[in-house]
């Protein structure tokens, strides 16, 4: 199947994708272990995304997706999209509907899932284009909040010492969780990338977490974080609108498409798995997918295992986003050279 | 033998009683008369006959080619196209020679503006039942010879399709594709155009029109200035045009003649009415079943201190609002015009207040499914009207089983659907999806037309952009 996209849509899938699940609770963890130097922990280590995605892009012809290694990915994305999905129905069932059992919950993602994934590929690519809309309204909602913010809070910084630093790069890592996406999506997008396009995207990826991070840090003290696990759903409830009592519950059904979207991309990501290794018939492997998803994502959506989940993802992350591609691409451009140098 | 030769031919046509076989002499010769009764205009078919007469008469060479007329060798196969198609036929049977004399005339109407899609500034005149005056229509408009017509008989019947495009603005690969969807269709006798819709669709299946259904002439100029092509039956005053996009269906021939603020304001409430339509009822159950605290409290209590008082759920109560509404169009729209308007009058007022006198259902939900069915007859096209107005029960459903999350869920997978569909192999989102930043601004702006010479072909994409 032949899947061409242009360099925004890759760029959208990605921004997606990154932000889809974890944007509304990366703060607590990071906040929890760094205190107040979790804001200029993100903007250091925001200011390597760039050169990961720099690297990314200049090698990413050597990144050949062999079977084993689709298999790994196959299952590391598989179990992402399974971890969020659980995290996704375990927040719905706190904030918004209590009384609905998860299971229908997850059985109506996994249909939603399922449906973007046996699709055109040029959906499930052009999926993230009905969030902006309402990426922009969230925001909105999210800058009423400014005249509450205390910028005091932000300071004073450097008061972890390096054992905590090290400590805090773990839940650091979750805004990151995706970024090997695009060693999969940048083949179907033709031609050079400019690097003033990759530093407009990292930019804008930096700035949207940012962002996440400052505002609930000046508008919660330090004390409030121990009993605050959505930073931003409490800002957006305690807005005043004149038009709805509870902002939060719009927010919070914006965050729902917003994951399921992002989910979408990663069944899109496993289906080109599938496709690039020849596997026959996709759809019905899919369907085959389902029960399995179904079936763990409802043993996962408990508090003690989300936060299980959490805890291993930044794991995960150094060997798929760091170790895997550095060895794939290390041999590979290994036996290019011998084979150049063969007679 | 003229006997065995009459009743040869009246065999041919099955002893059709309107079928008349007559036995005439032209210019000496003994010849056959044939025709439909039903289909020719005796006067100007005599007045042929007798240009023919004189003409073979005085030994003009010519003698039966006109532009009314044309000679051929004797066929049965020619002969009964040609009586068919109401012409008159003249058949010698000592030289084997028909003469086909076109003498058509059938009950017409004249080309007045079309009921469903009137406009308040702009040309008054509609398509007819006739494809050549329809074709006359455009040719008025658009004196060029790029306007190529192309017919395609269809099997079994002598009525054609005719497709028509400029033939410098329509990409050639989606004249190629019509094209071949028209050759591949495997019994072609159609009696309406939606048949050939049914062919010619790229998702039978879905709610959602992918062909522009029209009866203006305005219409379908401007949409072949844009590149795309249009199908006529000869028998239909309903022009298809495809490829279209979801939000050509949103836009009107009144846009273009009214003012440019105007037009692009009224562009944008036609594109809420679309959201509203389908969501708003699904927003009022969900909110009054799930949600009432996202309410302000004044409001929330309010509705509360009404629901109390009707004895059914919403979705019970949106329904047989939404039903009554449906009932009431459907009754008015087939009616004479006065008693449609009665039948809204008495439905609407009289029984709408009845209902909610009597505690069916909440003024609230009046209000709510009102606003519903006048959004969705803002849509300029009744093919969209239709699937907007049937989409929305699915979303009440859904909204009464699960709240927002049914919404949320409805409306994923509506864009899911959508972002699959197709027109002519083209994307039915475009150009939102894919974005195309040079067309987006027309979605919700009528912009000026000034400079004609930049007209931006609908389905030209920049290259390296996906479909």
């Amino acid at each position: 199947m032949k899947v061409r996209m242009a360099p925004v849509q890759m760029f959208l899938m990605l921004f997606i994708v990154q932000t889809g699940t974890v944007f509304i609770s990366f703060q607590t963890r990071m906040i929890e272990v760094l205190g107040r130097d979790a804001w200029w922990v993100l903007v250091a280590l925001g200011l390597l995304y760039f050169p990961h995605i720099w690297l990314f892009e200049r090698f990413h012809h050597s990144f050949s997706w062999t079977p084993v290694v689709s298999i790994l990915y196959g299952l590391y994305w598989f179990y992402t999209m399974v971890s969020f999905t659980s995290y996704t129905v375990y927040t719905l069932n706190v904030w918004a509907f209590p009384k609905t059992p998860l299971v229908v919950v997850i059985v109506m993602i996994t249909i939603l899932l399922y449906a973007a994934s046996v699709s055109k590929p040029s959906t499930a690519v052009n999926l993230g284009v009905i969030m902006m809309p309402l990426i922009i309204i969230f925001i909105v909602f999210l800058l009423f909040s400014v005249k509450s913010l205390v910028w005091t809070n932000l300071f004073p910084v450097g008061e972890s010492d390096l054992k905590t630093l090290l400590k805090g790069m773990g839940p650091s890592q979750m805004p990151f969780i995706g970024i090997e996406l695009y060693l999969l999506l940048r083949p179907f997008t033709k031609g050079k990338l400019t690097n003033r396009s990759l530093i407009v995207y990292s930019g804008l990826w930096h700035l949207f977490f940012l962002f996440m991070l400052v505002v609930p840090l000046a508008f919660f003290s330090l004390k409030e974080f121990e009993i605050v696990n959505h930073p931003i759903i409490y800002i957006l409830k305690s807005q005043y609108v004149t038009f709805v009592e509870r902002l939060d519950l719009i927010f919070i059904y914006i965050w729902m498409a917003w994951s399921i979207v992002t989910l979408c991309i990663y069944g899109f990501a496993i289906m080109r798995l599938m496709d690039l290794n020849h596997i026959k018939k996709p759809p019905r492997l899919a369907a085959f997918l389902c029960v399995p998803f179904v079936a763990i994502a409802l043993f996962l959506a408990v508090k003690e295992r989300i936060t299980i989940a959490a805890i291993l993802f930044p794991y995960f992350h150094l060997l798929f986003a760091f170790i895997l591609p550095l060895i794939v691409i290390f041999f590979n451009r290994r036996k290019q050279r011998k084979e150049e140098t063969r007679p | 033998m003229n006997a065995h030769n009459v009743q040869t031919i009246k065999n041919l046509f099955m002893n059709s009683s309107d079928f008349v076989i007559k036995e005439v002499e032209v210019a000496g010769e003994k010849a056959l008369l044939c025709f439909y009764l039903s289909l020719i205009d005796a006067s100007e078919a005599d007045r042929q006959l007798a240009l023919i007469g004189a003409g073979a008469q005085n030994k003009i060479e010519s003698w039966g080619g006109s532009t009314s007329s044309t000679v051929y060798p004797f066929s049965k196969e020619g002969l009964l196209k040609e009586v068919c198609t109401g012409n008159v036929v003249v058949v010698f049977p000592d030289s084997n020679l028909l003469v086909s004399i076109s003498a058509l005339s059938v009950p017409e109407r004249s080309p007045e503006e079309p009921k469903n899609e009137e406009v308040v500034r702009g040309a008054h005149n509609g398509f007819v039942e006739n494809f050549n005056r329809n074709i006359g229509l455009l040719r008025k408009k658009m004196q060029r010879p790029d306007l190529v017509v192309r017919s395609y008989q269809q099997e079994n019947s002598n009525s054609q399709i005719n497709l028509v495009y400029l033939d410098k603005a329509a990409p050639p690969e989606v004249v190629a594709e019509v094209d071949l969807r028209l050759q591949n269709i495997p019994f072609r006798e159609f009696y309406s155009t939606g048949q050939l819709e049914d062919y010619l669709e790229d998702t039978i299946f879905s709610p959602f029109p992918q062909f522009l259904n029209t009866e203006r002439p305005d219409r379908v100029v401007y949409n072949l200035l844009e590149g795309k092509v249009v199908l006529f039956s000869d028998s239909s005053p309903t022009a298809l045009i495809a490829p279209v996009n979801f939000f050509a269906f949103y836009e009107s021939p009144d846009d273009f003649n009214s003012r440019v603020v105007v037009g692009s304001f009224y562009r944008m409430v036609r594109l809420m009415a679309f959201f509203v339509a389908i969501l708003l009822p699904a927003f009022y159950i969900s909110v009054v079943s799930f949600h009432s605290e996202i309410l302000p409290l004044d409001l929330s209590k309010h509705l509360m201190d009404l629901l109390k008082e009707v004895p059914y759920r919403p979705l019970v109560e949106a329904l047989i609002l939404e039903l009554f509404i449906e009932l009431i169009r459907e009754a008015s729209v087939r009616l004479p015009q006065r008693i449609g308007q009665t039948v809204g009058i008495v439905g609407g007022i009289v029984i709408g207040d009845a209902i909610v006198s009597s505690g069916l259902v909440t003024n609230l939900m009046v209000i709510v499914v009102a606003m519903t069915a006048i959004a969705s007859f803002v849509v300029p096209s009744a093919e969209m009207n239709m699937a907007v107005r049937i989409l929305r029960f699915p979303f009440m459903i859904l909204a009464a089983s699960f709240g927002f999350l049914g919404m949320v869920f409805g409306t994923l997978l509506l864009f899911i659907h959508l972002l699959n569909l197709s027109s002519l192999k083209q994307p039915y989102l475009t150009p939102v999806i894919p974005f195309d930043p040079s067309r987006f601004k027309d979605i919700f702006f009528r912009v000026p037309f000034f400079r004609p010479d930049r007209q931006q072909p609908t389905f030209q994409f920049r290259k390296g952009r996906d479909k």
